[in-house]
């Protein structure tokens, strides 16, 4: 009898101590997570996944980061594995929703992406982002009717459409052949818009140039604000914004005064600037779709 | 048998004699905690659980580290709260926006608990992830004792002065004294390989961090100390550091190898923060009334 409870006490110990090494497994993939290391918080989460010892709760997690650091990679087979299994122990996550979605994109499964991106308008119905996401789906499918139906969505919610939301608005429905110039200046007037991207309402707007554009692209306003915590002190410390912000710019000036061309007929001056939103938003769905199209024509 | 029910009742009881007690207190000498959450913990490692706000089933984040609660903005348009301006004489800024607008909510389901009125401030959806609906921040938390119980993933709360009934005596946990801002954040004194620091526990902070300025006084860290390896850096300039502590204590209750990281250009006040990364490694009540921190290893019950 005492050597059988010795034996239980030994395999109590044994279960314990492995379950330990999991749980510090899966504090070392979140801590590698939060700093960015996905090699790490891929090898650390496997070993922890795979000891089968992680709580529902663990399991979930260990797979949304595993997956995010997959989607990083660019292995988007494994990452919407992760997902999938995520969704699996609990359907009603949006991030799990989402990150499928794009590993979907960035997999080329745009209709298993557009599905998704469903899920996530039932899932929050009111949410006007996951509708320009929807939108830009059905426009990257060159489905623009479509795509106007989601952003028309979109822009009505809420007091105020989102500044990118309403021009992609506008693309997809001169692109639809729906165009709504007079509701566009009504909403653009409502963003009461200083700074950019007003230079780009205003081309679209016919009150100036795509060189006035390109160039305001270049000037450096005050940097973007950099996430912050309701603490005493705000931890964010990499000084990065500035420089993204402008590479945000440039994109963002390259990629619509490059649909403004093409919406006019000028190809030839549309085709090396959505190409060089390859320099400043490397691999962008939609520049790298529309130059796709474009060279297929 | 068993005399353990009638002793509660009889404490319950004498209570009730003492001082006058709300139902919600009676019910906790009867049957334990207000509420017991089971918690989610998130892809960042911070842990939130689910409230009922107007009938409306949502996640909030606990951080015992932000003074405020915080809704976002689709949230509260879809459960259709009443709101109120910031006053003229606050300023609050989140995720680098000033914040405008209060949401009030009557009252906040918590299992089958429901805590009093709050105000949420209305922070932007771009503020939280995409599942949490807010956070339940110091001026909410505050009002209870709150345990964070991390091997059963739960999430106690009790009326004020509970923390120091959930170990027995025999139990092995620590008790220590605590300070409480006027802001509800709150700070202990931990042990660092050896060396006293002031400690900020945040649970709304997914790393720990202790300034390189305490790094310098407390273990004279320079350039060349064995171990201080840079993390991140900018311009070629380390902004972050790691370094390999040896332990983290809360007297008796030891933390081995910490993971907290250095930070050589951010003001913080204390100067050592312990977040999620630790405190999820540990059982522990926040005892906000009396001023009490009540630890044990995780798997202490």
């Amino acid at each position: 009898m005492a050597r059988f409870l010795s034996a239980a006490m030994l395999a109590m110990l044994l279960l314990s101590s492995a379950r330990a090494s999991s749980v510090d497994d899966f504090n070392q993939g979140i801590e590698a997570h939060n700093r960015g290391d996905n090699e790490t918080a891929i090898s650390v989460f496997s070993r922890a996944l795979a000891s089968g010892d992680l709580t529902k709760n663990q399991k979930r997690a260990a797979l949304l980061d595993r997956g995010f650091a997959y989607k990083t990679k660019k292995r988007y087979v494994d990452a919407i594995a992760d997902f999938t299994s995520v969704l699996a122990i609990d359907p009603s996550r949006i991030d799990a929703t989402l990150e499928r979605m794009q590993s979907y994109l960035g997999n080329e499964q745009d209709s298993l992406a557009a599905s998704d991106c469903d899920t996530l308008i039932k899932m929050r119905p009111g949410f006007a982002a996951f509708y320009e996401e929807c939108g830009i789906i059905s426009w990257q499918d060159g489905n623009f009717p479509r795509a106007v139906s989601y952003f028309d969505t979109g822009v009505g919610l809420g007091l105020k459409p989102s500044i990118f939301g309403l021009l992609w608005w506008e693309i997809a429905r001169m692109r639809a052949g729906m165009p709504q110039q007079a509701k566009f200046a009504l909403l653009a007037k409502k963003l009461n818009l200083d700074g950019w991207p007003s230079p780009i309402f205003d081309l679209y707007l016919g009150k100036s140039t795509p060189d006035t554009v390109m160039a305001a692209a270049e000037k450096s306003d005050r940097p973007s604000s950099v996430p912050g915590f309701l603490h005493f002190q705000d931890y964010s410390p990499a000084p990065i914004a500035r420089t993204t912000s402008q590479d945000l710019r440039r994109c963002q000036a390259a990629f619509f005064v490059g649909e403004w061309q093409l919406l006019n007929g000028n190809i030839a001056q549309a085709l090396p600037l959505l190409n060089r939103t390859e320099t400043y938003c490397k691999s962008w769905l939609p520049a790298k779709k529309e130059v796709a199209r474009l060279a297929q024509k | 048998m068993n005399v353990s029910k009638p002793l509660i009742a009889l404490a319950a009881l004498v209570s009730c004699i003492c001082r006058p007690v709300a139902a919600a207190d009676i019910s906790e000498k009867l049957g334990g905690p207000l509420a017991s959450l089971p918690f989610t913990t998130e892809p960042d490692g911070l842990v939130d659980v689910t409230a009922g706000i107007v009938g409306h089933s949502v996640n909030l984040r606990l951080d015992t580290g932000g003074i405020l609660s915080m809704l976002t903005e689709t949230n509260v348009d879809a459960m259709g709260l009443p709101r109120d301006s910031v006053g003229h004489s606050e300023w609050i800024s989140y995720a680098g926006t000033h914040v405008t607008e209060y949401a009030r909510v009557g009252s906040v389901r918590l299992d089958r608990y429901d805590a009093s009125a709050a105000k949420f401030i209305i922070v932007t959806d771009n503020g939280l992830p995409m599942d949490v609906a807010g956070q339940l921040g110091a001026d909410f938390l505050s009002k209870y004792d709150v345990e964070f119980d991390s091997s059963r993933e739960i999430v106690n709360i009790h009326t004020p002065g509970q923390c120091a009934n959930i170990w027995p005596a025999s139990t092995a946990h620590e008790e220590l004294p605590m300070d409480v801002t006027g802001n509800g954040q709150v700070t202990v004194e931990v042990q660092l390989d050896g060396k006293p620091a002031k400690a900020l526990l945040d649970t709304g902070l997914g790393a720990s961090i202790l300034s390189l300025a305490a790094g310098k006084d407390m273990f004279g860290f320079t350039t060349t100390t064995p171990g201080l390896k840079a993390l991140a850096s900018h311009n070629g300039a380390a902004y972050l550091l790691s370094y390999p502590f040896k332990t983290l204590a809360f007297n008796g209750t030891v933390i081995a190898n910490p993971s907290i990281e250095i930070q050589t250009n951010v003001k913080q006040w204390p100067d050592l923060i312990i977040g999620a990364n630790i405190l999820r490694r540990m059982h522990f009540c926040i005892g906000y009334d009396s001023r009490k921190f009540y630890v044990a290893a995780a798997d202490t019950h």
